[in-house]
């Protein structure tokens, strides 16, 4: 015979489809209308007659024990044969099917499923039994299943019915956790009479049926049960040990059938069916593994919607609003997944750390001056307010912490770029400590203090430049001044002595000292870039509140290209009394060319 | 006739045919008496095909137009060149010979050659080599041609032939080629295989193999023959009888203690029975493991065993059984003639399988036609018979089916036909033997019709599960995990669909642009591990619209007994099927490439043994059976005699010991990664509480807890993030320290002196250590980074991941 595969039509292949109504559609149990007391062999049996009533397009003449459902091909009664040959096998679908005969309430059961009579089955569901057997709970766990399936499908009798969803909601349902629920549906049902709304129906059936199954599957009493079966069935090939390989497997497949129906409604887009199942999967008593494990393959799901969030191109916008906006759209993303995922069983979270690490990662990679704007700390944040894990808050926290570190150890004029130790300026202070007399001579004790003003390369350079141009202004002003005086036409100035010559020459030089301030404040306001501190503002720098902190009050600041390399070189004093020998020479220089000018009027005169 | 009943075994060494009679098997012999045919072929210049013994006898003297062994090429592109024919055959076309062969033995045995026959194949077989089977019994004329697997068609003949034999049983079948071993199980009559490993390039001619590189070590040190090298062309004829001789020597020592190989003119040596056992040791010991695991894995000890079953050739070779006695524990014995057994079994089998309805032989003028429906071999005793009508349409109103045992004991009550010409008959069967039923009709008035068929027979006492698919069978997805459809042991026919999203779009009409399902075969989760058997196209000139990326589809995936295998895409959005199937030859690869894989497996060895004391006890026994592993060695023989077959077993041997390592690996994931943990806590506290600032001790604190809680709810994935993110912490405070640093660039300095790029980097480094020495620690990564760029790029990497490892 061949594999052939059936073309069914669309709605057909949905219900086939579903793993949940699966189970209770193929297991061998349905399809060969066996007891779950039937032999290995009496299957075999009932599976050729099966088979050879199926070839001629006949049933098997007992009545179906889920008439709402499609009938079985002919490969899905061999491989129910095959079933019922396995014995491990056999006893899960075993126990996932109704065992009629131990149920006190079997029969009821029995006749309520192959008449589909809603009303009776309603009955059952509400059946409240004292110490009922094994198999009754069993029953009564497995008819939630399969019940629930059948109304998230919408197939079968509706065993609450004749109700709409607006009167459902009227019920005692509370909102937890983003989730609705019945606290208790039962009474809410006796007490109203009053029947619900589909999706509350099979919410509320399935989420009870998985219930009961965890919190079955936990119990010594189970265990017991499990192993009396396995005892009834007879087959060497399955021994009192296999009883937790049995829990196990039920474990799995309860798991994979919530699991199952879940893919399902995700592609077609049902979001809330989704939630909903996610959270009664949370709500069961079956361990997270073993939920983590079956929800495992829906993730690539989720996974590649996080990816279409990720831009294709830059927007020209600049990385950092580039990250802004995508840290954005995960935030919606992380907000409408929150409720999908309250039992963390989907790992959504864990989906959405992943890619805010990856942001985060980008934003790091920006280039230092960019990280200190104000724009750059709130990104920063908002990775912390998406982020789920309390480590990746953590991470973002230590970040803020480093970058005022680095903010300290910042160019104190520009802010950009890291400080360079041998393009600080410097601050010092000196502060009399005690006085010694040794007779006519005193002897004052200074304690001496400087600290770097932080500063990079550029910004030195910018100072020097700066302060260039103040003294190139003051030099060439006083030596023109001063040879303005010694050498004018003869005429001039006729009437005015050379004493008072040489002091209007002083006040001149003095005049040419202003300006030469005045040049290098004009100099400092056109170069400085907006925003960036000028060289003479060195009041607010960390170094001067260090000083004063230390009780240093009045401060000489020394903004030279290298004057903190200087005052390392040749401490505080040598600074005040020296400098760098082209700032003797130059000094040397202009002082000679004055001395040269008065030699030559002198000469002149005589 | 309406069961098959022929069966035939398509050995790599020997051939045979059974006709099933009744209860009993008949082996139909050639004209030489022997059932036997063996699988060689010579084809002489004339162009005349040779076939069988005569061929056999023709291999040392004409071993260039004289081929055996194709069986092992079957599903492989390559072909067979004649050059005194000057003919070339497909490894397909060549078993066609034999099965030509063995057709003509049943046209003369029963004056018609079968139109369709039970084929056995190795139970390893892949899609590729099973389709090529088909394909040469379509050449042969055998139009329908089921396939059964050979250790199951050995384990029916050895449960149903003669007595029944229940209790559970291992059948360990050593072939010329293949190696396969199952665990049957027959209870009350039926018959089940419940499990089965193998392997795919075992057998006698590897047991051959041995002797002959003995021969070949003699020759090389003797020196006459230069350095003997087998892909010379003029040692082809040596080689050939080397081959020959060492199968001739070790037959001998079956029967013999010693004997004399001998090759006049090249080589002559003596050899003993102890000798040859040691030689064959490690071999029959990795059949002996292969049992060990089949028992493990479906929790059997050897003492539930009711016996082993030896199958094959090679276990006539005394030490065979001894092995197997001594390691797994059970007694190995013959119970059916070791050679006949498969054959005798697809017999058996084939009398369960019924004629497809268009090739029986119809009885012209019958009034009625009927399908019927029933299973000829059973343990019921009273199984049903189900039937229609199928012509006339519709049946004559008032028609009546009757059925009554040949034996007189038994009639049917007269079971009405209803008007769509259905019926059923309840029947009561004589236990234990073959039972006859005559079938006939009445109509309205009570007056018998002749109907077509109008016998059929039924055995009791003994009956078939349906064999159990071989390997998994899955879809190769985009991130190269496998989605797996059906998984090995499934019970065969079987069928599954499931629903993919594409990862990319088409357009319509595109040409050459198509969406591809590779569908793959084997059992690693690595799909690159498995092999690939077929990709289903979705062609974008076949399309309707437009299918953007992430729509639905929905694949199907069914294999049938025979281990058919189909696939068919639906995609809803287009309501379109697609069921082009692209058909891939087995690939063979080229020896440096396993050369590159078996190196690669020897690292991850390395690495795993490494890891052993923190993997889980079972796991670090296997990675230590693997430090032992002789095939290591054996693979880089096989490599060394560099022919085409020998790469290919080495290939095979390669990817098997892939596959261990990866479920070693894997095995103890949650184990491994608690000790990683634990591990990476101490080592990261340490430096982190030492060099860290408040902000990173935070950190790791909440990293800390976050893994562990992970890791309690058992939450892999999410521990294997944070593990990395607790490492990479750790690297980040490190670096931000001097040692770091400083150890970092005695490293690369090393690095550099190793690679010969001191000079060139001498003033960099002078650099760092410089910077060092002043304490500018600061300028230190910046130097390093100089200095790996100026490393060579493909050891950039190497160097720059260093990093993650600890230099400390
Ligand atoms: N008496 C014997 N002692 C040892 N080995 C033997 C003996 N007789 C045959 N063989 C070996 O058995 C092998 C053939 O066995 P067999 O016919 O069972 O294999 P096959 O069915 O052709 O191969 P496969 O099952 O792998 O396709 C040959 O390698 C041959 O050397
Ligand atoms: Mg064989």
């Amino acid at each position: 015979m061949s594999a052939a595969i059936d073309m069914k039509p669309d709605a057909s292949r949905e219900l086939l489809r579903s793993p949940g109504l699966g189970q209770f559609r193929k297991t061998p149990f349905r399809l060969l209308r066996l007891p779950t007391t039937a032999t290995a062999k009496q299957a075999v049996w009932q599976c050729d007659k099966a088979l050879a009533r199926a070839r001629v397009g006949m049933s098997l003449p007992d009545p179906d024990p889920v008439p709402w459902l499609p009938p079985g091909d002919e490969i899905e009664i061999q491989e129910a044969a095959q079933t019922m040959e396995s014995p491990l096998a056999r006893i899960v679908e075993q126990l996932l099917w109704f065992d009629v005969i131990d149920d006190p309430d079997g029969g009821a059961l029995h006749s309520a499923l192959t008449n589909a009579d809603g009303v009776a089955l309603r009955a059952y569901v509400n059946l409240v039994r004292e110490g009922a057997p094994m198999s009754h709970q069993l029953n009564q766990a497995n008819l939630r299943l399969l019940m629930g399936f059948s109304a998230l499908r919408e197939v079968g009798p509706t065993i609450v019915a004749g109700q709409t969803a607006a009167q459902a909601a009227a019920l005692a349902w509370t909102d937890r956790a983003g989730m609705s629920i019945v606290e208790d549906p039962h009474k809410a049902i006796r007490a109203s009479g009053a029947l619900l709304g589909n999706q509350s129906v099979w919410a509320w059936l399935l989420g009870e049926g998985v219930a009961k199954w965890g919190e079955l599957l936990g119990s010594p009493a189970f265990a017991e049960h499990v192993k009396a079966k396995i005892a009834a069935l007879g087959d060497e090939l399955l021994g009192a040990d296999d009883v937790e390989a049995v829990i196990t497997a039920l474990r799995t497949r309860l798991a994979d059938l919530v699991v199952g129906e879940t893919k399902i409604e995700m592609a077609q887009g049902r979001v809330g069916n989704v939630a909903h199942l996610s959270s009664l999967a949370g709500k069961s008593k079956i361990d997270a593994e073993t939920w983590l494990v079956a929800f495992r393959p829906l993730k690539t799901q989720f996974q590649s919607e996080l990816a279409e969030l990720a831009p294709d191109a830059e927007t020209g916008n600049g990385l950092v609003e580039d990250v802004a906006a995508y840290l954005d759209r995960v935030a919606t993303l992380a907000a409408r997944w929150r409720p999908l995922d309250e039992a963390q069983l989907l790992g959504l979270s864990a989906l959405i750390d992943e890619a805010v690490g990856e942001a985060f990662g980008k934003l790091r990679g920006i280039p230092r001056e960019k990280q200190l704007e104000q724009r750059f700390k709130e990104v920063i944040d908002k990775v912390g307010a998406v982020a789920h894990s309390p480590s990746i808050k953590e991470r973002v926290k230590a970040y803020h912490e480093r970058l005022a570190d680095v903010q300290k150890a910042m160019c104190h004029y520009c802010g950009k770029r890291e400080l360079e130790a041998s393009s600080c300026a410097s601050v010092s202070s000196q502060m009399e400590t005690g006085r010694e007399y040794f007779g006519n001579t005193t002897r004052i004790h200074y304690q001496v203090g400087a600290r770097p003003v932080a500063r990079c390369q550029r910004c030195a350079t910018l100072h020097d430049f700066i302060r260039n141009v103040g003294s190139i202004t003051f030099y060439t002003l006083a030596a023109s001044i001063i040879l303005f005086g010694l050498v004018h036409p003869p005429g001039w100035f006729k009437s005015i002595s050379t004493g008072v010559g040489f002091v209007l020459v002083a006040f001149g030089v003095l005049a040419a000292y202003g300006a030469g301030f005045i040049g290098r404040e004009i100099a400092a306001a056109k170069v400085t870039p907006k925003g960036e501190k000028k060289f003479g503002d060195y009041h607010t720098s960390t170094a001067v509140e260090g000083l004063r902190a230390d009780g240093f009050v009045s401060m000489k600041y020394d903004f030279r290209s290298n004057a903190w390399e200087l005052v390392n070189k040749h401490g505080v004093k040598a600074r005040h009394g020296g400098g760098d020998g082209a700032e003797v020479l130059k000094t040397l220089f202009y002082i000679g060319l004055f001395v040269a000018a008065i030699a030559l009027k002198v000469c002149a005169r005589h | 006739m309406s069961t098959i009943d022929y069966g035939i075994d398509l050995g790599t060494t020997n051939s045979a045919l059974a006709r099933q009679e009744g209860r009993q098997q008949r082996l139909l012999p050639g004209l030489d008496g022997d059932p036997l045919l063996p699988s060689a072929i010579q084809v002489l210049a004339s162009g005349e095909i040779v076939v069988g013994s005569r061929a056999k006898a023709m291999l040392d003297q004409d071993p260039a137009n004289t081929t055996i062994e194709f069986k092992r090429l079957m599903g492989t592109g390559e072909k067979k060149r004649f050059p005194a024919a000057g003919r070339e055959y497909t490894p397909e076309e060549l078993s066609a010979e034999i099965l030509k062969s063995l057709a003509e033995r049943a046209r003369a045995a029963d004056g018609e050659a079968p139109r369709a026959a039970v084929i056995t194949i190795p139970a390893m077989f892949q899609l590729p080599q099973c389709d090529a089977t088909r394909r040469a019994a379509a050449l042969a004329g055998i139009e329908h041609a089921p396939l059964l697997q050979e250790p199951i068609a050995a384990a029916i003949a050895h449960s149903g032939t003669g007595t029944v034999r229940d209790g559970s049983w291992l059948v360990y079948d050593l072939g010329g080629g293949t190696f396969d071993v199952s665990l049957v199980r027959c209870k009350d009559g039926r018959l089940q295989v419940i499990d089965h490993d193998g392997d795919n390039h075992l057998g006698g001619r590897d047991f051959d193999r041995v002797i002959a590189r003995k021969a070949t070590e003699l020759v090389r040190e003797s020196g006459k023959h230069g350095d003997f090298k087998r892909t010379d062309p003029k040692n082809e004829p040596h080689f050939a009888k080397i081959k020959v001789e060492s199968e001739r020597a070790r037959l001998a020592l079956s029967g013999a203690d010693a004997t004399t190989f001998s090759i006049p003119d090249l080589v002559e040596f003596s050899l003993n029975r102890d000798e040859l056992e040691d030689l064959l040791q490690p071999m029959i010991e990795r059949t002996t493991q292969l049992c060990v695991k089949l028992l493990k894995r479906n929790r059997v000890e050897a003492a539930e065993l009711s016996g082993l079953v030896m199958v094959g050739g090679p276990t006539l070779t005394p030490c065979v059984a001894k092995q197997i006695h001594f390691d797994v524990g059970v007694e190995a014995k013959h119970y059916v003639d070791p050679m006949t057994i498969v054959a005798r079994g697809a017999a058996l089998f084939a009398s369960t399988q019924r004629m497809p309805a268009g090739m029986r032989k119809k009885k012209v003028g019958a009034a009625i036609e009927l399908q019927l429906e029933y299973e000829a071999m059973t343990t019921d005793p009273s199984p049903l018979i189900v039937g229609k009508v199928t012509s006339p349409v519709p049946p004559p109103p008032g028609l009546k089916i009757t059925v009554q045992r040949d034996d007189g004991r038994f009639n049917a009550p007269l079971a009405p036909v209803q008007p769509n010409g259905a019926f059923a008959v309840d029947l009561q069967l004589e236990t234990s033997q073959l039972n006859v039923f005559r079938v006939g009709a009445v109509d309205g008035m009570g007056n018998p019709l002749a109907v077509e068929p109008d016998t059929i027979k039924m055995l009791h006492g003994f009956s078939i599960a349906r064999p159990p698919l071989s390997q998994s069978v899955g879809i190769m997805l985009a991130n190269n995990t496998v989605h797996w459809y059906l998984r090995k042991g499934a019970v065969l026919p079987a069928r599954q669909t499931m629903t993919h999203q594409t990862t990319k779009s088409i357009k319509r009409g595109q040409s050459g642009e198509a969406i591809h399902v590779p569908l793959c075969q084997g059992e690693s989760a690595r799909a690159d591990r498995n092999k690939v058997i077929g990709v289903l196209h979705i062609h974008a000139d076949k399309i309707t619209r437009d299918l953007p990326e992430g729509s639905t589809v929905e694949v199907t995936l069914a294999v049938d007994e025979s281990a058919q295998t189909t696939g068919r895409a639906y995609v809803p959005a287009l309501d379109q099927w697609f069921e082009e199937v692209v058909r891939f030859d087995l690939e063979t690869k080229p020896a440096n490439e396993v050369g590159k894989a078996l190196a690669d497996q020897k690292d991850r060895l390395k690495k795993l043994e490494e890891m052993a004391d923190d993997l889980e006890e079972e796991d670090a026994r296997s990675v230590n059976e693997h430090k032992n592993d002789a095939r290591i060695e054996e693979v880089e023989a096989l490599l060394e005699e560099g022919d085409r077959d020998s790469i290919d077993l080495a290939d095979q041997m390669v990817r098997m010991m892939s596959q261990e390592l990866d479920s070693a690996e894997s095995g103890g994931r949650k184990h491994r990664l608690a000790a990683e943990l634990e591990e990476l806590r101490h080592r990261a506290s340490e430096v982190i509480n030492a060099d860290g600032e408040p902000g990173d001790k935070r950190q790791l604190a909440t990293l800390l807890v976050e893994a562990d809680k992970a890791l309690a709810r058992g939450d892999l994935d999410l521990v294997e993030t944070k593990i990395d993110d607790i490492r990479t912490l750790n690297l980040t405070v490190m670096t931000r320290q001097p040692w770091f640093w400083e150890g970092y660039l005695g490293y690369l300095l090393k690095e550099a002196e190793r690679l010969g790029l001191l000079d060139m980097t001498r003033k960099h480094f002078e650099r760092g250590m410089q910077a060092i020495q002043k304490q500018n620690f600061h300028e230190v990564p910046g130097v390093c980074r100089e200095i790996v760029q100026m490393f060579p790029s493909e050891e950039r990497d190497r160097v720059s991941s260093a990093i993650r490892s600890d230099v400390k």
